[in-house]
């Protein structure tokens, strides 16, 4: 191996890391470390000039090893590698220390940071010495598409790979498609039918031969990795059925939240007090009544009921405010004479035309009254039989400091959206993690939004975060432009940081084999060995600890790296 | 001791084995090792509570394997050996023939190793107590104390790995102590490096050992390592309930794990 | 003693625990400067003797910490690997090491607080317990100082 020639590049991002980082400091110290050929502190590693100085600096100084201290490797490591592939450096022979998540935005006294800033740095630098170019695998790429879910999102992904040419397995849960939105009348912001988009779609899903449609079917398991997935399902009254594919959408949507811990809100105990949910499905069917049948004269519309709210749902639900001024529109269209009440406690109408539908619906004599989410949420108490109504909503309006006494026939709680009763367990059989939310995390919340941690698994519509049906729309689109990319290519290169085996070492003893959770290990019994194939190696690392005379090693994580990095960080502390 | 003696010879006679591996006594008075290859040799074969050597440790020796069919004469440590290295895809059924005697001296013939499972199930695996009395002492010292008494200890270990070569399951190629990418355990026998070997030879052998205690009794220096091992059978007996050599057909504890393993010190 | 600044490496798999304190940085939630992460794909990479090489090294505690059971992104790397622990864990303490410098822990990726709040409470705890010296004096003797 050539004599390792390290460039070593200190980001101050901005002043995220250099506010609380010396990086100037970081940079001139670390010139003594043995190895290192440039050390450069730049103000943004990843802006194409930052890049760029790197691309220059290898050619110029004949670098062979690359270290970027700068933010975390989950966020930045692709992109420096990339960089790296440009300058025809392996894009393995990298490493980064992450002194902005671990470092600088978590402590407070400029001198330590700094200090473990440099200790993290030199570890980086020890263990790069012990870096060697890796291979990408090329795993051949099976054009069908597994879809998890059926609702507006999957839809779209569904028939877009279809039109495609390329096979799609639709999985649905329940025992129609459509999901929320096949319960929903008008949409936001222009108020049309629903429906009537969504039936058609429906009806070309079905008659689709590109797809195959399992209803009431559900997913216990998923063997494989890009390229090459397999299931085997059930569906409902049919036989169990194998299923081979390369990529996967997951599309399993959200529920909405059952508000009867709310007791201030009533839900369950006053007939009229009912959910977003129930009352969509009023207006689809034409008929909004209370539960006496007859007709509401004051109506309410509460937001935020579990959004926004410690207890019980810190994000907000996104969609709610803007359909709850939908509902007002239609319920003025519905009930010319009738009051209609708005309590927010803060008014979202993200996207395109939703403040306008505010604005149409504030002169729709609409009373819009503010509560405090925090600290002072109204209170919902049985009218007196003078009162001429049924219920009394109690509130301290926000911003008049008054309290107010609303009066209403039928309450409609705009409840929060939350992941739905299987999440955990589709999570865990699709390899995608979930964020404290319940809520599928993307591979980079900004540049990647739809994919995952996982190769070939991809997250669209609300189960990545709540949504409306144009954004989970887009995300369906996006995720079938990275799948259908893929499949045109024919192939996905896959890391080579899998585990090899020295066959003048190994024993025979098979350990390995029963701890590989990809049976990616089998066993030559000409040899008496075990041997790895690279391709089902997904490089957990774990038959490498279990082996007891380190037959085993693994490239990007090998022994001697990851001894190194640890020693430096020790003793340069 | 006859019948061995008698049923050795009608196999050797026979040339259904090659070699019969058994105890006899050596020049010292001590017992040992013998590798009986001619029928008349079998008059040196015996059998009885001296006869506590691991004989199962000359089964994977290469010069032995190569001879052909081999018949041992095992005593309850080697007959677990011989399930436990099964396990371990390190011996074959058809390569080996395995002859015992009960506590009352009744002959037995194993046909198979789910015979020797049948056995090996009634038979006693307990520690011997003076080894489980030892270990109860030490868990009763403070961790000072007990660190001190490993200290004085394994200053004495000179690396010699009689520990090693004595013990059947350390049947490696290359042992990890010689491993040098990186070197992870000093060459020397500093005491740190006798320190880290000690761990790395027990955490090698945990849900692996058999408790024979051929190490220890290798050991020129008298050191106590069995205890180390001991130490480790009882923690997988009463975490996993499972003990080492009692069945040809396990994957080893330290490569399988239940879903809900019971530990108390994870946060 | 309060003012010992206790050297702590912190072995934890990329996918929850990396991902963990990445959040904690995200969140901006504050805390000591004494843990140092190494990152590896899994707890299931982590072999028992990386964590003899860090006390070994100087280290006076050791964070082991990474998917919950269940939430293995490699299905069962962390079964294997608690079983690793539980078993070496109880060796050391029998050999007279310190388990309390041990610390092993589940933090996902959405525990970016969690991780905050184990990072200050073992690195208060070790901070009690003062630099290790026992493993010291047994480094001192040792000629070879370092490994590699
Ligand atoms: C009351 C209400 C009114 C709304 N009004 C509007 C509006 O006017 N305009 C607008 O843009 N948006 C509106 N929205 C938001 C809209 O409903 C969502 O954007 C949309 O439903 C998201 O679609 P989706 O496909 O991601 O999820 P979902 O609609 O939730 O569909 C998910 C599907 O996956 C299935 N599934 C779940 N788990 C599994 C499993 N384990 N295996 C297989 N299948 C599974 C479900 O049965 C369901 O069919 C409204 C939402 C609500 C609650
Ligand atoms: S665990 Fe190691 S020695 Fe055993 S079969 Fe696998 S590679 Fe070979
Ligand atoms: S690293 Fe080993 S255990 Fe993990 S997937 Fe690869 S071969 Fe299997
Ligand atoms: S470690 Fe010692 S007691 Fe255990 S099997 Fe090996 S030699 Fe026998
Ligand atoms: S100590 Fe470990 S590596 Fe060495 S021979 Fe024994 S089992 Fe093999
Ligand atoms: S037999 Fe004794 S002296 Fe030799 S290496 Fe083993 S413990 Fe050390």
């Amino acid at each position: 191996m050539e004599k390792p020639r390290i460039g070593v590049y200190v980001c101050w991002c901005g002043t995220n890391i250099a506010k609380m980082v010396d990086v100037e400091a970081v940079a001139e110290e670390i010139k003594n470390v043995p190895n290192v050929v440039v050390s450069r502190n730049y103000k943004y590693m990843c802006s194409d000039p930052g890049q760029d100085m790197i691309i220059n600096d290898i050619k110029e100084f004949k670098l062979n090893r690359i270290v970027v201290s700068a933010c975390s490797p989950r966020i930045h490591e692709i992109t420096f590698r990339k960089t790296l592939k440009k300058a025809e450096l392996n894009p393995y022979l990298f490493q980064m220390a992450n002194i902005r998540e671990h470092d600088s935005w978590v402590h407070t006294d400029r001198a330590e940071a700094t200090k473990k800033a440099k200790a993290l740095v030199t570890a980086a630098i020890n263990r790069i010495n012990y870096h060697e170019p890796l291979k990408e695998l090329s795993v051949d790429i099976n054009p069908a598409t597994l879809i998890i879910g059926g609702g507006i999102s999957g839809i779209t992904a569904a028939l877009e790979i279809a039109d495609a040419d390329k096979k799609v397995y639709m999985i649905e849960k329940s025992n129609k498609l459509g999901g929320y939105t096949a319960d929903i009348d008008l949409t936001y912001p222009h108020l049309s039918s629903v429906q009537q988009m969504l039936g058609p779609m429906i009806e070309r899903m079905k008659k689709n031969k590109n797809i195959d449609l399992f209803l009431e079917t559900e997913i216990k398991e998923i063997t494989g990795y890009i390229g090459n997935f397999e299931t085997i399902i059930t569906p409902k009254n049919d036989n169990e059925t194998k299923l081979s594919f390369g990529n996967i959408v997951v599309s399993i949507g959200l529920r909405s939240w059952d508000p009867s811990p709310l007791e201030n809100y009533g839900y369950g105990k006053f007939p009229d007090v009912i959910t977003s949910v129930e009352f969509e499905k009023m207006l689809l069917s034409g008929n909004i009544a209370k539960k006496d049948g007859s007709i509401p004269k004051n109506i309410a519309i509460i937001h935020c009921v579990g959004s926004r709210n410690k207890n019980y749902h810190e994000y907000c639900s996104r969609t709610c405010c803007t359909v709850a001024l939908k509902y007002a529109n239609q319920l003025r269209s519905a009930f010319p004479n009738a009051s209609i009440y708005e309590l927010f406690a803060d008014m979202r109408t993200m996207s395109k035309g939703c403040e306008e539908l505010y604005t149409i619906t504030s002169r729709k004599k609409v009373v819009f009254m503010m509560f405090d989410q925090e600290n002072d949420l109204p209170g919902i108490r049985k009218a007196n039989i003078n009162d001429n109504c049924e219920m009394i909503i109690e509130l301290n309006e926000k911003r008049s400091r008054k309290f107010v006494e609303v009066p209403a026939d039928m309450v409609i709680l705009m409840v929060a959206m939350e992941g739905r009763e299987m999440v955990k367990e589709v999570a865990q059989i699709t390899g995608v993690s979930l964020d404290g939310n319940k809520l599928f995390i993307e591979k980079h919340p900004k540049l990647d939004p739809v994919a995952t941690t996982t190769s070939g698994v991809y997250t669209v519509g609300s189960c990545q975060g709540p949504k409306s049906i144009p954004d989970s729309v887009s995300q369906a689109r996006a995720a079938v432009a990275r799948i259908l990319g893929t499949i045109a290519r024919g192939t996905a290169q896959v890391a080579g940081t899998t585990a090899h085996i020295n066959i003048n070492i190994c024993c025979g003893c098979q350990m390995c084999i029963s701890v590989c959770p990809y049976s990616a290990i089998s066993f030559d019994a000409e040899k008496n060995v075990s041997v790895i194939n690279e391709i089902l190696c997904q490089g957990c690392g774990t038959c490498v600890a279990l082996c007891r005379p380190n037959a085993i090693d693994i490239w990007g994580c090998s022994n001697r790296q990851m001894t190194a990095e640890l020693t430096a960080l020790l003793l340069s502390d | 001791m006859d019948s061995i003696r008698k049923r050795a010879r009608e196999l050797l006679e026979k040339n259904t084995v090659k070699v019969v591996i058994g105890y006899g006594v050596g020049s010292d008075n001590t017992v040992r090792a013998i590798f009986v290859r001619r029928p008349e040799g079998v008059e040196e074969l015996i059998f009885d509570e001296t006869c506590v050597q691991n004989l199962a440790v000359y089964l994977l020796k290469n010069e032995i394997k190569q001879i052909g069919k081999l018949c041992i004469i095992a005593n309850i440590s080697a007959l677990r050996t011989i399930l436990q290295l099964a396990s371990e895809h390190q011996i074959h059924e058809e390569e080996l023939l395995c002859l015992s005697v009960t506590p009352n001296g009744e002959l037995l013939e194993f046909t198979g190793f789910k015979d020797i499972e049948n056995y090996i199930s009634s038979c006693n695996r307990d520690l011997p107590d003076k080894e489980s009395e030892m270990i109860k002492k030490l868990e009763k010292m403070s961790v000072d104390e007990r660190w001190q008494f490993w200290m004085n200890h394994l200053s004495r270990c000179i690396k010699c790995y009689a520990c090693r070569s004595a013990c059947p399951m350390c049947y490696c190629t290359r042992c990890q102590v010689e491993y040098n990418q990186p070197q992870w355990i000093t060459v020397e026998a500093t005491l740190m490096g006798n320190f880290e070997w000690q761990i790395t030879r027990t955490m090698h052998l945990a849900g692996r050992c058999v408790n024979c205690g051929e190490c220890a009794r290798a050991c020129p220096e008298d050191i106590p390592i069995n205890l180390l091992n001991y130490k480790t059978v009882l923690t997988v007996k009463e975490k996993y309930n499972i003990s080492a050599g009692t069945n040809a057909n396990i994957d080893s504890v330290m490569s399988s794990f239940e879903s809900d393993d019971k530990e108390n010190f994870i946060r | 003693m309060s003012d010992f600044q206790p050297k702590i490496v912190a072995f934890v798999c990329t996918w929850c625990t990396y991902a963990g304190a990445d959040l904690a940085g995200t969140s901006r939630i504050k805390y000591e400067p004494n843990v140092k992460i190494i990152r590896f794909p899994c707890t299931g990479r982590i072999d028992y003797m990386f964590l003899i090489k860090a006390f070994a090294n100087g280290a006076d505690g050791v964070i082991v910490s990474g998917c919950h059971p269940n939430d293995c992104h490699y299905v069962s790397g962390n079964f294997h690997a608690r079983r690793r622990w539980i078993v070496f864990r109880e060796l050391v303490d029998f050999l007279g090491m310190d388990v309390n410098r041990l610390c092993f822990s589940w933090v996902s990726a959405a525990e970016g607080a969690q991780w905050a709040k184990i990072v200050n409470s073992f690195t208060e705890e070790i901070r009690q317990l003062g630099p290790y010296k026992a493993y010291m004096e047994l480094v001192k003797k040792d000629k070879n100082e370092s490994v590699f």
